[in-house]
């Protein structure tokens, strides 16, 4: 769940298939760290790569963030955000 | 070992079962090198030695008991520095594609464009080898490191059994432990109807050991791309095609226990090769698709940047390429050649290290 007052950044990564999903991924979330680690932005990544699912919640699991994976349609979102945000909720 | 006009349905199903499987578990022969180089992560390697220990005890276990038709398979040639040369190449081109031979069928059977892009690139990669064939085979004769053993035992002059041993106890005892470490699986979340990798790498073992008992080789496909290339260019460029002596030439020359001869080659015919190998491709294919419709996950996404695209296509190019080059692909290879120590296959994974290493280089450039 997404802090009410987090605004939320798409990563469309359809289409991709690892590594490149992955790496774009935790590009996203470097560019993103003050602001994710903060819980003033949550980042949804749209992946529709199943082997992209496990690797890219695991890996922004290991840099201290909070990830949901759900799935709509054909593809699987997963939302990243800070830890202490979802703690908090 | 079943008639090869009987091969088809059999073929077909191991091939179904094999795209099947990847899809469901991402399992994955480009990962183990490409993971380590770019992420320092060792999990797909785990999952690839559980294959070829599986695979190893799996042929061992059925020559022992007289079930093969042939030990070592046909057309694993002598040891040669094509095969270390041939990996290399073979090796940049994965990482590029983002999948191997058979990654890149089993995604495209899920809808996948960046897939569905190094799949012209496999047969124009292997258009190019028919180019270089005559010089290629040169080299390949001067860098032959022994013409009287193709495996390791049959070099040392051991029972493969003791060598097959030797691998799998240390093998077992590491698996054991990282099971009691719990490093089996992956920590992340799993997407739906997930089969875990090891379930899989189990699996493809038992499905490569099937194919090896039914048409009395492992699991292999790019000769039937070389068949493709073949076709095309006999369509577009017939003058030219004529005298590529590539598509003359015959790569399976054998005759089976039942007395049946086996002839094939790239050539551009229906022969024994296309007979083991298209009803596996398509399977693959077919298999994959099933699941991801299973799933409701089929779909093609085109919104797939256009660098990415033209990555896969070069590493297709590559793959082909190297595929010819080194006598095989790395599924070949990996889970057909290594697990008998076949000193080709041994050369041409050894190549793959580096060629994955340098493949991440570029990757990086381009992504």
């Amino acid at each position: 769940m997404t802090a009410p007052s987090a605004r939320t950044e798409e990563l469309d990564l359809r289409g991709q298939v690892c590594p490149a999903a992955l790496m774009h991924a935790l590009k996203k979330m470097n560019v993103l760290r003050g602001e994710l680690s903060s819980g003033t932005v949550a980042l949804r990544i749209l992946t529709e790569n199943r082997e992209s699912v496990p690797t890219i919640s695991e890996a922004a699991r290991n840099m201290g963030y909070a990830v949901a994976v759900d799935r709509e349609e054909a593809h699987y979102v997963l939302l990243v955000e800070s830890a202490g945000s979802v703690d908090r909720q | 070992m079943m008639p090869t006009g009987s091969i088809h349905i059999p073929g077909f199903a191991v091939g179904a079962a094999a795209g099947f499987l990847m899809h469901r578990s991402g399992f994955c022969l480009v990962c183990p090198f490409r993971n380590f180089f770019l992420f320092r992560d060792v999990f797909p390697a785990r999952n690839l030695l559980l294959a070829v220990v599986t695979s190893m005890v799996l042929f061992e276990g059925a020559r022992r008991l007289g079930l093969l038709p042939f030990y070592p398979f046909p057309m694993l040639g002598f040891p040669s520095v094509g095969h270390l040369i041939g990996g290399g190449i073979f090796g940049v081109g994965m990482v590029l594609a983002g999948g191997c031979v058979v990654g890149v069928l089993y995604r495209m059977g899920s809808g996948n464009l960046v897939a569905a892009s190094a799949f012209p690139g496999l047969l124009a990669g292997s258009a190019v080898y028919a180019e270089i064939h005559p010089a290629w085979s040169v080299v390949k004769d001067r860098g032959t490191l022994s013409h009287g053993w193709s495996t390791i035992p049959q070099g040392l002059g051991i029972d493969p059994g003791i060598a097959v041993i030797a691998v799998a106890v240390p093998s077992v005892w590491l698996f054991l432990r990282w099971s009691m470490d719990g490093t089996w699986s992956r920590r992340g979340d799993l997407p739906r109807g997930y089969v875990p990798i090891w379930a899989a790498a189990i699996g493809l073992s038992i499905l490569g050991t099937a194919s090896y008992l039914l048409s009395g080789m492992p699991i292999g496909v790019t000769t039937s791309y070389a068949k493709m290339a073949g076709w095309v260019e006999s369509v577009l460029a017939p003058t030219h095609f004529a005298t590529l002596d590539f598509f003359r030439s015959v790569s399976l020359d054998v005759a089976s226990p039942a007395g049946e001869i086996l002839r094939g080659g790239p050539a551009p015919v229906l022969d024994a090769m296309a007979a083991i190998q298209l009803p596996l491709i398509a399977g693959v294919v077919l298999g994959s698709a099933l699941s991801a419709i299973l799933l409701k996950e089929f779909r093609v996404h085109r919104g797939v940047p256009p660098r990415q695209l033209l990555a896969g296509f070069a590493g297709g190019v590559l793959m082909g390429l190297a595929s010819r080059m080194g006598s095989g692909c790395n599924v070949w290879h990996l889970l057909g050649g290594v697990p008998i120590l076949a000193a080709p296959s041994l050369l041409f994974a050894a190549g793959l290290f580096p060629g994955a290493w340098a493949g991440t280089l570029l990757l990086r450039k381009i992504i």
